[in-house]
C-alpha cells in the first residue's frame, strides 16, 4: 500500500473524529487526536508493509469516530478533590478568623469579669447531680442545700450566708410538676431553674441585696 | 432470556466505564507513561476496553481535573511522545477507590457464591 492511501485513511478518520469533537475544548480535541495519531503512527513504523485491511483493523481496534466522541462527552467518573493551594487558602481563613474569635470572646470576658467576681465570685458553680448528692452547692458566699421529700419532690432551700436577696415571689410562679431539680448560676449573676430534662422553669432570677432562708417544695 | 444477556452486557458497559479511569490511574501508579503504551496495556487485560481509541479522550478528562498531568518527550526512536504523570490527587482518588472496590467485590462475591 502507497504512503499516500495510507495518509489518505488516516487522514480521513482523524478529520471525522475532529469534527465530531466539535463541543470539546480544543485543547482536549487536539489532546485526543494528537494521541490517535501517535497511536497509528506507532502501528505503522512497528509495520511498515501494512496492507489496507490491517490498517482498517487498527482503526477498529481504536473504534469508530462516534464512540471515541461519545467518550469524550462522558463526564468523569473520579471525584474531583480541592488542590493543595485552595486546602491552604481555606487553612489560612479559618486560623485568622478563628484568632480573631478568640480576641473577640477575651475581650467580652475581660469586660464581664471584673463585676461578676466582684458580686457573686468566679466562676459560677451549677447545682448538678454531684452537688445533690451532697447537698450543698456554694455559690460565692452564699450555699444552697437540698433534700427529697420523695421520689417524685424536692425541697429546694436556699440559705443565706452573705450576699444579695432572692424574691420569693418569683419562685410562686413555678409549675407545681415535681420536676424542679437543677439550679442554673449563670455568668451574669443570675439564676435559672430547669427542670429534668432541661425544660427552663425560671430564668433570669435577679438576686438583690441579702439571702434569705426558704423552703420550695416541688 | 435474551433481554436479560442484553441487559447484563449493558450493565458490565457501565460497570467498564465506572472504573476504567481508576485502572489508568492504577497503571500510572509505577511511574509516568506514554499514551499508546497505557492504551496497549488496557487493551490486553481481557474485557476491559473495547475501544482503545476510547481511553484518549479519557486521558485529557484526567488531565482536566487534575487526576493527572501530562508532558511531550523525544522518543529516540521516533517523533515526540506525550506522557502522563499520576497527581497526589489522582493517586488519593485511586487509594479511596481500591479501598471501596474492595469492600465491594468481597460483598459482590459473598452473595453471588451463596446464591449458588
Amino acid at each position: 500500500m502507497s504512503d499516500d492511501a495510507r495518509d489518505e485513511i488516516v487522514t480521513d478518520y482523524l478529520s471525522e473524529v475532529t469534527r465530531l469533537l466539535g463541543d470539546e475544548s480544543d485543547s482536549d480535541a487536539s489532546e485526543i487526536v494528537e494521541g490517535l495519531r501517535s497511536h497509528i503512527d506507532d502501528a505503522l513504523r512497528e509495520r511498515p508493509d501494512m496492507s489496507v485491511s490491517e490498517l482498517l483493523g487498527v482503526l477498529r481496534s481504536l473504534g469508530s469516530p462516534a464512540a471515541i466522541a461519545e467518550s469524550a462527552r462522558t463526564p468523569s467518573r473520579a471525584p474531583r478533590t480541592r488542590s493543595n493551594s485552595r486546602l491552604l487558602v481555606a487553612a489560612i481563613v479559618i486560623g485568622v478568623a478563628a484568632l480573631v474569635a478568640s480576641g473577640v470572646a477575651t475581650a467580652v470576658a475581660v469586660s464581664n469579669a471584673p463585676a461578676v467576681k466582684h458580686h457573686h465570685g468566679w466562676p459560677p458553680q451549677v447545682w448538678d447531680l454531684k452537688g445533690r448528692a451532697t447537698n450543698d452547692v456554694r455559690y460565692g458566699s452564699a450555699s444552697f442545700s437540698s433534700s427529697a421529700v420523695s421520689a417524685t419532690k424536692w425541697q429546694l432551700e436556699l440559705r443565706l450566708v452573705a450576699g444579695p436577696y432572692v424574691h420569693w415571689e418569683d419562685f410562686d410562679a413555678l409549675p407545681k410538676e415535681p420536676a424542679l431539680e437543677i439550679v442554673w448560676l449563670n455568668n451574669d449573676g443570675t439564676i435559672e431553674l430547669t427542670n429534668a430534662r432541661g425544660m427552663p422553669i425560671l430564668r433570669d432570677v435577679q438576686p438583690s441585696k441579702r439571702w434569705v432562708t426558704k423552703t420550695v417544695r416541688g | 432470556m435474551w433481554r436479560m444477556e442484553d441487559q447484563g452486557g449493558s450493565e458490565i458497559a457501565q460497570f467498564r466505564r465506572g472504573v476504567i479511569e481508576y485502572c489508568v490511574l492504577a497503571l500510572l501508579r509505577d511511574g509516568p507513561k506514554y499514551a499508546v503504551e497505557i492504551v496497549r496495556q488496557l487493551g490486553q487485560a481481557d474485557g476491559l476496553v473495547q475501544s482503545e481509541g476510547t481511553v484518549y479522550p479519557l486521558l485529557a478528562r484526567l488531565r482536566r481535573t487534575g487526576h493527572v498531568t501530562s508532558y511531550t518527550q523525544e522518543s529516540p526512536t521516533g517523533p515526540t511522545r506525550r506522557y502522563y504523570r499520576i497527581t497526589a490527587q489522582g493517586a488519593q482518588s485511586l487509594h479511596d477507590f481500591t479501598l471501596r472496590w474492595k469492600r465491594f467485590t468481597v460483598a459482590v462475591d459473598t452473595v453471588l457464591e451463596g446464591a449458588q
